[in-house]
């Protein structure tokens, strides 16, 4: 009896090994299939780069005949767009991080009576329409004289970045070992040496984190750069690239060119801090 | 190094009373320990000497300065966190220098006592790592070594080896009290570890409910508790109760054995404790029976538990017994050793 029952559940066993053996290569090929769609318009983008400017539909599969014209022009004609970005970008993130790690660790650590009601308000402002906040600004900027300006949109995006940044940074601060910080306070650090030389260490992957969303979200922001500037002189790539689609869509070479060197800075990016967001940094810090 | 003296101190917590009239003096030079179990205030008494709790009422002095209202660094105590609270991003040498650093002590004055402390704690090696590297004993001592360096007047130890395996436990605690004889630094340990407390201990603190229980050396306080609490608390295995009442020169169990009082048969009254100590009862053939359920051999005793009448009770005998569960044995207690504790747990012999 035991031994035909044994037989049984191997025998089952090993059907179900094939069955997973089968389900397996077609969860591959499924995956392989869905990833090329998603990966499809990427290779569209930089296929249609490397070639002789036309219609996109009309442009081979293949790059055969390599061209890097497309190239030329979108640095001719983007050049400055994409280094407004870059400006507007970083600053975006330096003052957001600048903001929101003091506010983060206030929040986390003090016993601020309403932290938790104030972080509710900030969580709530992250659900207010872009638009309605640009509209807003727009008002003001023209007030006090931030239209076409790299400060005007280094503040709006960070607008965005500076809620977004408390959050994260206060999530991580809050789960911090309350006793290194007393171990702090005993050696002689006040609350900014404390914050300085312990918690933002501590908080490197957090800040990381924040930092590359912020920059993310600055570097693909359209809706501020579109109401907060009217003329040419301060002009962000996304916006820079929307003109270019309308007045140059003869040439789609330089216009994906255009999107793919607008992309490069965001996967380097994320290749190099895709680490950071993963690991933790307070091991051993307590046991 | 200097005294500590805890001057009537009070905790609340809002309404919640966490410590009631404290008053312990520690001498200048002294290893002692605060022990009790979880939620008796003897961390929060260390963190209130720390100056990482307000005081609410009363005053604690360091060599003779009252030091309520000074910050934490400005105490000149150094503490050892139960969770080595080591700074992650710093390497052992950096962790150990912090407070240096922010002293602005010169580097090399610096580095002179960091490569003392090191040597002392045998961490020479290991300078240059980051916590993450080091073993759980490892961290141990280099938070041990963020103290020494300090060179303060008293060290705070909270709790600081029960994160560790019972074998490094062991170990660090000969460090800890070889560190003691070696620096003589007035040390205040917290621990609910009561074999660490006797271990360790030039006096213990053992404190229930937020109040001091009895303050003695380790001996003192295992020969001769003067509560039921501290009787029970102190020594491993636990001190046997049995519970009945006193007349005439005889102790009554509730199950109606007689139990000798010998030397205390003056004791009367009802809702009394009949303490014994497990390694207080012999066996012999006039004795008490006793219901035998289990046998643990740890190879230096055997114990053996079981029940007088319907009270659990726990001998401890040197010799290697061949008794089985199930047997009945006949155990006399030692009526020298007896502690008899009245119905409010204090006690009358």
């Amino acid at each position: 009896m035991s031994t035909s029952s044994s037989l049984q559940i191997s025998s089952n066993r090993k059907r179900r090994h094939r069955n997973n053996r089968h389900g397996g290569w077609r969860h591959t090929v499924f995956g392989v299939l869905i990833l090329g769609i998603l990966l499809f318009p990427v290779y569209w983008m930089v296929n249609v780069s490397l070639q002789q400017g036309g219609a996109a539909a009309m442009t081979p599969w293949l790059p055969i005949d390599i061209t890097l014209h497309g190239y030329a022009k979108a640095f001719q004609d983007q050049g400055g767009h994409l280094l407004t970005s870059l400006i507007v970008a970083s600053g975006s993130v330096v003052f957001s991080l600048l903001v929101a790690a003091p506010a983060a660790y206030a929040l986390a650590v003090f016993r601020v009576r309403w932290a938790n009601a104030v972080l509710l308000a900030i969580l709530v402002s992250q659900m207010i329409p872009g638009i309605v906040v640009a509209n807003a600004l727009y008002g003001a900027y023209t007030k006090i004289g931030l239209l076409n300006s790299i400060l005007g949109l280094i503040l709006a995006d960070s607008s965005a970045g500076i809620p977004f940044s408390i959050l994260i940074l206060n999530a991580f601060m809050r789960s911090m070992p309350l006793s290194v910080l007393e171990a702090a306070r005993i050696d002689g650090a006040g609350p900014l040496r404390t914050l300085v030389s312990v918690v933002l260490p501590m908080s490197r992957n957090s800040i990381v984190t924040a930092g590359l969303f912020t920059f993310l979200f600055s570097w693909s922001d359209f809706l501020f750069a579109l109401t907060l500037t009217t003329t040419d002189d301060v002009r962000p790539v996304t916006l820079g690239l929307y003109v270019y689609i309308s007045g140059f869509i003869s040439d789609w070479s330089s216009v994906m060119a255009t999107s793919v060197l607008a992309s490069i800075p965001t996967i380097v990016l994320l290749v190099f801090a895709q680490r950071y967001i993963a690991a933790g940094t307070t091991a051993g810090a307590v046991k | 190094m200097a005294n500590v003296a805890i001057r009537s101190v009070n905790k609340y917590y809002g309404a919640f009373h966490a410590l009631k009239e404290i008053n312990i003096d520690i001498a200048d030079g002294d290893f002692v320990v605060l022990v009790g179990p979880s939620g008796c205030g003897k961390s929060t008494l260390l963190r209130m000497i720390a100056g990482l709790e307000d005081i609410s009422s009363g005053e604690v002095e360091i060599g003779g300065q009252v030091i309520n209202d000074l910050l934490p660094q400005e105490r000149d105590i150094a503490m050892v966190f139960q969770n080595y609270a080591l700074y992650p991003h710093m390497t052992v040498a950096e962790n150990m220098s912090f407070a240096l650093r922010l002293a602005r002590v010169p580097k090399p004055e610096r580095d002179a006592k960091v490569t003392r402390a090191a040597a002392i704690l045998g961490l020479e090696n290991l300078l240059d790592r980051r916590p993450a590297q080091l073993s759980g004993g490892q961290r141990q001592r280099v938070a041990m070594g963020r103290a020494i360096v300090r060179d303060p007047q008293v060290f705070l130890f909270d709790e600081p080896l029960s994160n560790l395996d019972a074998k490094l436990r062991v170990q660090m605690r000969a460090e800890i009290k070889e560190l003691h004889e070696r620096l003589g630094t007035t040390t205040i340990y917290v621990t609910h570890d009561q074999i660490e407390a006797m271990t360790m201990a030039d006096r213990i603190v053992v404190m229930q409910n937020g109040e001091v229980a009895q303050v003695g050396a380790p001996l003192d306080l295992y020969d001769l508790p003067r509560k039921k609490f501290v009787a029970g608390f102190i020594g491993s295995p636990a001190m046997n109760f049995l519970s009945g009442h006193a007349k005439a020169g005889h102790f009554l169990t509730s199950d109606g054995i007689e139990l000798p009082l010998g030397p205390n048969a003056a004791v009367e009254g009802d809702d009394l404790s009949y303490g014994i100590r497990p390694e207080h009862l012999r066996l012999g053939d006039s004795g008490v029976p006793m219901h035998v359920t289990v046998v643990e051999p740890t190879g230096a005793e055997t114990q053996v538990l079981g029940r007088i009448g319907e009270q659990p009770v726990v001998c401890a005998f040197r010799e290697r017994l061949d008794i089985r569960p199930g047997a009945v044995i006949h155990v006399l207690p030692d009526e020298d050793k007896l502690h008899i504790f009245g119905k409010d747990g204090h006690r009358l012999n």
